[in-house]
């Protein structure tokens, strides 16, 4: 199936794309902004969505790049997936966006499309979420700027007409220790039955996992005294409810989980006991 | 009107909004060396250059990308690569070929001498129904100059 | 002709290579045809359901389109062997994803716009989701009308119930013979069906002339067999009927036989004959045109407690989903190959092809021996550890030779392979050394396993091809055929054949690629590893044709008989003195005297084959003989599993494989390795996933996986060469072959590496893991 046409922004500043959400909005219009349009592409082929007008934010300015100052390493969302499996600024972010998709479909793929999209992995965020980093996120309304862990709620909270523009993480993240690994069904590009990132952050190891369960999850154990049953009955304490689908079992998925739990712990030098 | 730099030539074609750039190449310019095999980004066949990064064409829409330096296999003539392809029997029926070639011309672009790990980062992305991929493996390795093992069996 | 081969065995470089690598060649859907339609497909939502109403008003309502249609529109019954199918479904849709109804339109994306708009009410029935529930007394019926559909005499349906086929396979006394034996072992095995997963999508581009000439263009591997299956279903005469094939994006079997001509034809005739596209898309190559069978099995084999095999019971259900297109003739197959490669004197077989309600399968590289062979050599395991016999060993004891009975009867002549060889070259590739698994530390284990393999071609007896070649100017050859390209190199092989024949360079031979049914020779199909042995042989007779006239031509202005002339590097020339002679540019368009005066005119040369001795097999018994030529091997490889979470990877495959003779070493290797590819990836993730109402869930290629670079093993690729004497300078197929072994042997090693007994398919690693967890809960 070839896309219904659509009405096509590339506004090339914040302002603008705003504007352009606002016109095709009061029109009645089913608006997106657009990253790399991968998803949007393929949903619109799958009928999934039928989308009235697109706006594509890879023109902004303040969504690309990648940039230091004030103590964090600021990320623009219409950054691919490559240039931040790449660039190796965050180790953690660098190796969990290089195990999303492949190569070539990364170089399509943008931060804010893999955060914001309708697929439920959104496996971008997890180094996010670990370490405490921020969405900077505009709209109608203005500005604003949130924590990851408080705007992403299973998928990101964003307003109507909002979109993100960045996202920042400390800059101790590009040090500090990490762990990350992911299993699926059939080779490695595929959608994963986990992903699971942890990372030490000051007195705490914070875990975030994606594919397991219905949506990406984050949360963290005092460094001291951790162990795996721990981190596994914290897991537990979630009340989460491990996914089946057509690439494995919840009962699987759970293994792997909690095998994920333990060698991150010994990655991390914490799960000696 | 939309003008649109392919393989060097400058060319004014009437694109629809919901064009993807892989139905732009192959059914308004004539471009049929671009293969679609999924049309959902999974197989590589339709991968093109964008400003020489292999993307896959049929997931990307053609206005996005219509200010920007397109390569399709009709731009590259006798390269390396594309000899390495025919001596090492990197393909068989040939559909998804273009597609490798184009996606492996980037990476010994950016990284002449390829590690392994880095040949298999960058080949994962198209998929090959007939070779098994040890004439691709052996095809890139020979148009960067790495030293081929040998092919282990009888009548090699 | 020189005695030792000039131009065999050597890796000459591919034909269609330049133009392959600079997107040069042109596939079906790459001829652009001036005021061309395009058609778009509704597919069924559900499996198994009556079709209430399809309303298409709407669509029919919306600019641009020129045509809908639904099964009430085309009421002839299409099928290869059994006409159980009519081009959209009518009053009932047997499988998810069958095709509905269907529009015709200015553009794809009106076409695809209409069929959205098509509103269709159905009314689901009960399921049949295997082969097993299929044969229960009380299934649904899937095709109530059975009795009614034509069918060649081969095949055997069994109205009112779901058998499609039954092949019987009864040879000596199987009841004396397990009382006698030692030892038995029982197995059963499934897996669920796939698909083959070309790179190009099916397509077909159909029209009608003013004339009534039907001119179909199509992705195909079959020119001459859609055109006979067009001709007897449609009641036209074949001659205004033309099927044109360029190169072709892979086959694997899945473009054999009879594909989307038929709709496509329907649709063109629909709409005055304007030339109508009709291509897949990946969903629907994958779900609506049909796949690979799945399978139930079960083997008993009986054995002496020294481990010879003295009897084998036998039960295939091959799953050929909601029709039978090829299924019941790979159900046959599987029959008269029931044994594998291994004596067996006495051998009770069934091997059913049974409709259920998954999407239907036709050919798939192997034609039923993967599946066989995964269940014999599954068994064989299974008897190798009861019997405490090294498995290799046990495959030697009983390899099948020279002077052995097939289950068929037939005796194995001369021409067989050599199947110790092969066990023996594939065991030392992958230095086997048991079948014990080796702990590496932790959780991690490496096994190894040995399988072997046989298969013969299911072709009909009649099976043919034929050859015409023409020369130029210059003296260089023209070879016409009837084969398709769809990646193997045909003609870069054949070329070596002409050129070996004819004493002259493969560069100076041209084979003309695009195949037409009104212009090229008669070939029953690009399929079972036919091409370089049946057009082989038939170039070599068309060269032989061609040289008796060049000598004959020759003859006169050299005034000497036409059997003192030899024919070789580019010239005719007295035999016992080379240095008189004339250059074939002087001699094979016609020989012009100094005067004026001309003989001869150009040289034609025609040359055909047809298949020799073969027999239809008795439907009581199974006696005959249906295979032309055998071809044998082994294959060994080498697995590494995490117990802890069931990760894997194949290290290395070996195949050694006896073809005969090597006509080009590159190129049957790269036969050999792309099989073996895609068989780890019929072992381990290719398998539909399927939910309780029978609707595939993974038909998508983001879903169903195929192998991938970096997943591939190391290769290893032996080949023997004992001569098949009735082939192409001794050569024997050898293009499906290589997957065959795959299976059974992924099977075992990762059974012998994870500690327990893996009998279904495909092998995941959550498979591997919950196998590891049962084996070492048992040993608890």
């Amino acid at each position: 199936m070839i896309l219904e046409d659509v009405r096509y922004y590339q506004p090339e500043t914040i302002r603008e794309a705003v504007d352009a959400y606002r016109e095709a909005a009061a029109e009645g219009l089913s608006v997106h902004y657009m990253g790399g349009g991968t998803e949007i592409t393929t949903h619109a082929r799958d009928g999934k969505l039928a989308p009235g007008a697109l706006i594509d934010i890879k023109r902004i300015p303040e969504a690309n790049g990648i940039s230091r100052g004030s103590g964090v390493i600021r990320f623009g969302a219409a950054v691919t997936l490559t240039r931040i499996a790449d660039s190796g600024d965050v180790p953690l972010l660098s190796a969990t966006a290089r195990r999303i998709a492949d190569r070539t479909t990364r170089n399509s793929i943008t931060l804010g499309g893999n955060i914001a999209g309708m697929l439920p992995y959104r496996e971008a965020v997890l180094a996010f979420l670990i370490y405490g980093g921020t969405f900077e996120v505009t709209g109608p309304e203005g500005t604003r700027t949130a924590a990851a862990r408080e705007l992403f709620d299973r998928r990101v909270r964003l307003e109507d007409g909002e979109f993100i523009v960045a996202l920042s993480i400390p800059e101790s993240a590009s040090t500090a220790p990490w762990y990350y690994t992911r299993r699926e069904r059939d080779g490695r590009v595929d959608y994963p039955l986990v992903t699971f990132a942890a990372g030490l952050v000051r007195d705490a190891v914070a875990f975030a996992v994606a594919g397991a369960f219905l949506a990406p999850i984050a949360f963290s154990v005092p460094a001291a005294g951790v162990t795996r049953d721990v981190v596994v009955n914290e897991l537990k304490a979630l009340g989460l409810k491990y996914r089946t689908d057509m690439r494995g079992s919840a009962e699987y998925r759970r293994a792997l989980t909690e095998r994920a739990c333990r060698d991150a712990l010994d990655a991390l030098g914490k799960g000696a006991q | 009107m939309t003008r649109l730099h392919v393989n060097g030539e400058e060319r004014e074609v009437v694109v629809r909004t919901g064009d993807t750039l892989a139905r732009t190449l192959r059914d308004t310019l004539g471009l049929i060396g671009t293969k679609i095999g999924c049309e959902n980004g999974d197989c590589g066949a339709c991968t093109v250059l964008v400003e020489g990064i292999p993307i896959k064409s049929c997931i990307v829409l053609t206005l996005d990308i219509a200010d920007r330096l397109i390569t399709t296999i009709e731009g590259l003539t006798d390269t390396p690569l594309q000899r390495a392809f025919v001596e090492e029997y990197g393909f068989q029926c040939g559909f998804c070929t273009a597609g490798q070639i184009l996606n492996a011309t980037e990476l010994l672009g950016r990284s002449p001498k390829p590690t392994d790990d880095e040949i298999r980062e960058q080949m994962e992305s198209n998929l090959c129904r007939c070779t098994g991929y040890e004439g691709i493996e052996r095809a890139v390795k020979r148009a960067a100059g790495i030293e081929l093992p040998l092919q282990k069996g009888s009548h090699t | 002709m020189s005695d030792v081969p000039r131009h065999l065995g050597v890796s000459y470089r591919r034909k269609d290579g330049p133009d392959k690598v600079h997107g040069r060649v042109r596939y079906t859907d790459d001829h652009r045809i001036p005021g061309l339609l395009h058609a778009a497909v509704k597919t069924s939502p559900v499996a198994h359901a009556m079709i209430v109403s399809i309303d298409t008003d709407d669509a029919r309502a919306i600019p641009g389109v020129r045509g809908v249609f639904v099964g009430e529109d085309f009421p002839d019954h299409v099928g290869l062997y059994l006409g159980d199918k009519t081009a959209l479904a009518r009053g009932r849709v047997r499988y998810f994803g069958e095709p509905i109804a269907a529009v015709v339109a200015d553009t794809e994306r009106i076409a695809e716009r209409a069929v959205r708009a098509i509103q269709v009410k159905l009314k689901e029935l009960p399921l049949v989701s295997s082969p097993r529930e299929a044969l229960r007394p009380d299934a649904p019926i899937i095709h109530p009308d059975m009795a009614e559909y034509a069918c060649i005499p081969a095949i055997l349906p069994e109205p009112g119930s779901n058998v499609g086929h039954r092949t019987r396979i009864r040879k000596g006394n199987v009841t004396d013979a397990f009382a006698k034996a030692d030892t038995v072992i029982e197995g059963e095995y499934e897996f669920p069906p796939g698909d083959h997963v070309a790179m190009e999508p099916r397509v077909a581009i159909a029209e009608v002339t003013a004339d009534d000439q039907i001119i179909i263009r199509t992705s195909t591997q079959s020119p001459y067999n859609v055109r006979a299956i067009m001709s007897a279903t449609f009641g036209v005469s074949p001659a205004k009927i033309t099927i044109i094939t360029p190169a072709v994006g892979g086959g694997f079997g899945g473009k054999a036989g009879i594909q989307l001509e038929p709709l496509a034809y329907l649709l063109s005739r629909g709409v005055g004959g304007r030339p109508v596209r009709l291509v897949n898309t990946r969903e629907q190559d994958l779900v609506s045109s049909p796949g690979a069978p799945g399978l139930q099995s079960r083997v008993k084999l009986g054995a002496k407690s020294d481990g010879t095999l003295l009897a084998a019971e036998i039960e295939f259900l091959f799953d050929s989903g909601g029709y039978a297109d090829y299924a019941v003739n790979v159900a046959r197959a599987a029959g008269y190959a029931c044994t594998g490669p291994y004596r067996m004197p006495n051998v009770r077989a069934d091997s059913l092809s049974v409709y259920t309600n998954h999407p239907f399968a036709t050919a798939y590289r192997g034609f039923g021996h993967i599946e066989m062979s995964f269940s014999i050599e599954r068994s064989m395991d299974l008897l190798a550890e009861k019997l405490g016999i090294d498995p290799v060993e046990l495959r030697l004891k009983n390899a099948i030779r020279p002077g052995d009975t097939t289950p068929s009867r037939n005796v194995l002549d001369p021409n067989t392979g050599n199947l110790p060889e092969c066990l023996r070259r594939a065991s030392k590739a992958i230095e086997w050394n048991g079948p014990e698994p080796v702990h590496l530390g932790g959780e991690r284990y490496r096994a190894k396993a040995v399988s072997a393999f046989w298969k013969a071609p299911a072709i009909p007896t009649f099976t043919d091809a034929s050859a015409v070649v023409t020369f130029n100017e210059d003296g260089s050859v023209n070879v016409v055929t009837g084969v398709v390209e769809i990646g193997q190199g045909i003609f870069t092989g054949l070329s070596q054949i002409v050129a070996e024949r004819l004493g002259i360079h493969p560069d100076d031979v041209h084979p003309v690629v695009e195949a037409s049914t009104d212009r090229s020779t008669h070939d029953w199909q690009t399929a079972a590893s036919r091409a370089i042995f049946m057009a082989g042989r038939a170039v070599i007779a068309a060269v032989d044709d061609a040289i008796d006239q060049i000598k004959r031509v020759a003859a006169q202005p050299m005034r000497c008989p036409s059997e003192d002339l030899t024919v070789d590097g580019g010239r005719v020339f007295l035999t016992d003195d080379p240095g008189e002679g004339l250059p074939l540019s002087k001699v094979v368009l016609g020989y012009v005297y100094e005067n004026g005066n001309a003989i001869g005119g150009p040289v034609i040369g025609r040359g055909s084959y047809i298949s020799r001795h073969l027999t239809d097999i008795d439907p009581e018994t199974g006696k005959g003989r249906p295979g032309l030529e055998w071809t044998l091997g082994a294959e060994g490889l080498e697995i590494e599993v995490d117990r802890s979470d069931g990760t894997y990877r194949v290290l290395r495959v070996a195949c050694a494989m006896d073809v005969g003779r090597v006509i080009n070493p590159q190129l049957a290797r790269g036969q050999v390795v792309g099989a073996i590819a895609m068989g780890i990836g019929y072992s381990t993730r290719e398998a539909f996933v399927f939910d309780s109402r029978g609707r595939v869930v993974n038909g998508k290629l983001r879903d169903f996986k195929i192998l991938r670079y970096g997943e591939h093993p190391e290769y290893h690729v032996d080949f023997v060469e004992t001569p098949q004497r009735d082939g192409p300078f001794n050569a024997r197929g050898l293009g499906e072959q290589g997957i065959i072994g795959i299976p059974g042997a992924l099977a075992a090693a990762a059974s012998r590496a994870a500690g327990g007994q893996i009998n279904s398919m495909p092998i995941t690693p959550e498979l591997l893991w919950r196998t590891a967890n049962a084996a070492a809960e048992a040993t608890e």
